[in-house]
């Protein structure tokens, strides 16, 4: 005859015998005999197993308890998932059992009583197993701010369902701890029995789940508070966007005139900061030198020595380059204004007594005067040039100088 | 740890928990944050914090000429920078197919944006046409260049930080929680609604 133990093997090879099978089913959610490799035996088999169960047109589906297992231990995330939503029935379940345990050990029944007590403390794992099998999904859930859905509107509803759940584990929490359940287990026949389950999976954790709970509760708070925020912020950016768009030629006011300035507009700028180690401080000479030797040494610059060379003779000079000395015509105006008095001098006459510049032509000699004139400097001042002028074709424009007399104004 | 929070706060830093989280969670403790305030006081200025509580940051404590300088000076700048921050912002949400505005945290893929932006020739237009926007015009006038240089320069003012540059991945930082505040108050000075409508007038509400 087979035991129990010999059963649960049984059924854990038949699963695995057609492990691909339950691996499609769960992935794909029905299978059907094209996905049996036994040509249907496979399908039959883990059907008897009560691990699928018939869908439609002769496909399979898993079965709940199954997919539950299987979700729990992947961690597969639904939508509305019914987190915790067992957890106060199995409460419930904890009294009735405790007073089967006082009545079969009342009546001496001890068999019955052996039994009923192991099946307290089946009861009391899976409410323990159930909470913080709860607790740690709705973390992950809290944690991933609802990865598993894509837009702003789902992840809102998904957060307002899931902190009704964490309410309603919260209140069937609330119901265990005030049920009395502890009082009454020690006043009853085998109640130290069943206590020592109690408190070790129960009641020694309630307070760490209810600060889990109080967590998991902000968490997911804070997140509706900043979805909503998000929403809002969505809208107004896309909102002044589009105006800016609308209006391109829009410049934000000054608001440095406003008497109740914004608080973000009260940001200061920041400093400039720069240190410098105070080299007179003593406390500081060890670190200095240290980071002295770990400079490496300046290279010295060299500079290439010029060869030693000799000054060359200054060659003659090219003929017309005497450098600063006057030239003939130069000395010869300076000669005729430093001479001439209130009387009127012809240049023309006096060219032609002066023998320096006799080979200047005339015309030349008559610029040179002009330009003199034109230059207005302190040596020709009340000097007066007097032009002699030839008569010229009318509207020509032209003004044509036969001589210039110069002479000494009065002073 | 208040030496790096203080130091950061006088260059005028935000500080956030994406850029800078140490000096961040440091001023996250009360008893911190009097410490720095007591600080900041006996220089004229105090400590703030945007909105959302994603950054901290200097404030003048008193406004007077000098300040009322400074604001003007501050508020220049972000005048300049505001028209392209919001469009980038809200172009990069539409092109990665975001109902969400960027928030502290959030990344931004530059491979991923690229290739949104290439598939779609409107986007494309469009952050052409953004690279003009405040910044000048790119280097060579290609869209890698320009999203690199627009990028690069969110990262310099501190908006976004390079979280891996191998792969060119960005955050965004508590700053952005700053441009927030900014957009609301002209909205709200402006009386710019937030429930315009996107689509503009069909052609059956024309006739």
């Amino acid at each position: 005859m087979a035991t129990k133990t010999d059963l649960v093997e049984n059924h854990l090879v038949k699963l695995f015998r057609h492990k691909e099978l339950l691996a499609a089913a769960y992935h794909r959610g029905v299978v059907s005999k094209a996905d049996d490799k036994f040509d249907g035996r496979g399908l039959y088999e883990l059907h008897q197993a009560r691990a699928l169960v018939p869908y439609a047109n002769e496909t399979y589906r898993l079965a709940s308890s199954l997919a539950r297992h299987f979700d729990e231990i992947l961690q597969t995330e639904h939508l509305y998932a019914a987190v915790g939503a067992d957890v106060g029935d199995l409460a419930a379940r904890l009294p009735l059992l405790s007073d089967a345990v006082a009545k079969a050990a009342i009546e001496g029944r001890n068999e019955d009583a052996d039994e009923y007590i192991d099946q307290f403390d089946r009861a009391v794992f899976e409410l323990a197993d159930s909470v913080s099998g709860a607790l740690q999904f709705l973390r992950i859930l809290a944690d991933n701010k609802f990865a598993n859905v894509a837009t702003y509107a789902e992840k809102k509803r998904q957060n307002e369902f899931y902190l009704e759940r964490v309410r309603k584990i919260s209140d069937a929490l609330v119901a265990i701890q005030t049920s009395g359940l502890i009082e009454s287990l020690e006043s009853s026949p085998e109640g130290e029995r069943l206590l020592l389950s109690y408190r070790s999976q129960i009641a020694d954790h309630l307070p760490e789940w209810r600060a889990n709970l109080l967590d998991i509760t902000a968490i997911l708070r804070e997140y509706l508070f900043r979805t909503r925020q998000i929403e809002a912020t969505a809208r107004r950016f896309r909102a002044f966007a589009l105006f800016l768009k609308r209006t391109p030629e829009y410049v934000p006011p000054d608001i440095e005139a406003l008497a109740d300035l914004p608080d973000w507009a009260c940001r200061a700028p920041g400093f400039s900061l720069r240190s410098r180690a105070s080299v007179n401080d003593p406390a500081l000479d060890d670190s200095l030198l240290e980071i002295a030797k770990s400079i490496p040494a300046a290279k010295p610059i060299s500079v290439p020595v010029p060869k030693a060379g000799m000054l060359k003779d200054e060659p003659p000079a090219a003929p017309g380059d005497e450098g600063g000395k006057p030239k003939p015509w130069q000395e010869a105006v300076q000669s005729l204004i430093t001479t001439v008095g209130k009387q009127p001098v012809s240049a023309m006459s006096w060219k032609r007594r002066t023998s320096s510049i006799s080979d200047l032509p005339n015309d030349i000699w008559l610029l040179c005067l002009l330009h003199e004139e034109s230059l207005r400097r302190r040596r020709t001042e009340g000097i007066r040039f007097e032009q002699i002028l030839e008569a010229a074709e009318p509207l020509s424009g032209m003004l044509k100088v036969r001589d210039i007399l110069v002479s000494r104004a009065d002073q | 740890m208040f030496e790096q929070a203080m130091s950061l706060l006088l260059s005028g830093e935000f500080i956030c928990p994406i850029r800078y989280p140490d000096a961040y969670r440091y001023l996250s403790e009360e008893t911190h944050q009097k410490d720095v305030t007591a600080y900041l006081a006996r220089i004229g200025r105090k400590l703030s914090v945007t909105g959302l509580g994603g950054g901290w940051y200097m404030s003048f404590d008193q406004i007077g000429q000098d300040q009322r300088r400074a604001v003007r000076d501050e508020f220049s700048r972000i005048k300049l920078d505001l028209r392209f921050l919001v469009e980038f912002f809200v172009k990069a949400m539409r092109a990665s197919e975001r109902e969400e505005f960027y928030s502290r945290g959030d990344k931004i893929e530059t491979h991923a944006l690229m290739a949104a932006i290439d598939s779609n020739p409107g986007l494309r237009a469009e952050f052409q046409a953004l690279a003009t926007v405040g910044r000048g015009s790119g280097s060579d006038g290609k869209l890698k260049s320009n999203l690199d240089r627009q990028l690069k320069y969110l990262r310099d003012e501190g908006y976004l930080v390079l979280a891996n540059p191998d792969r060119e991945i960005y955050q965004v930082t508590g700053k952005i929680e700053y441009l927030y505040e900014v957009v609301q108050f002209l909205m709200g000075i402006d009386g710019i609604a937030d429930d315009v409508d996107e689509e503009g007038p069909t052609t059956q509400q024309m006739f």
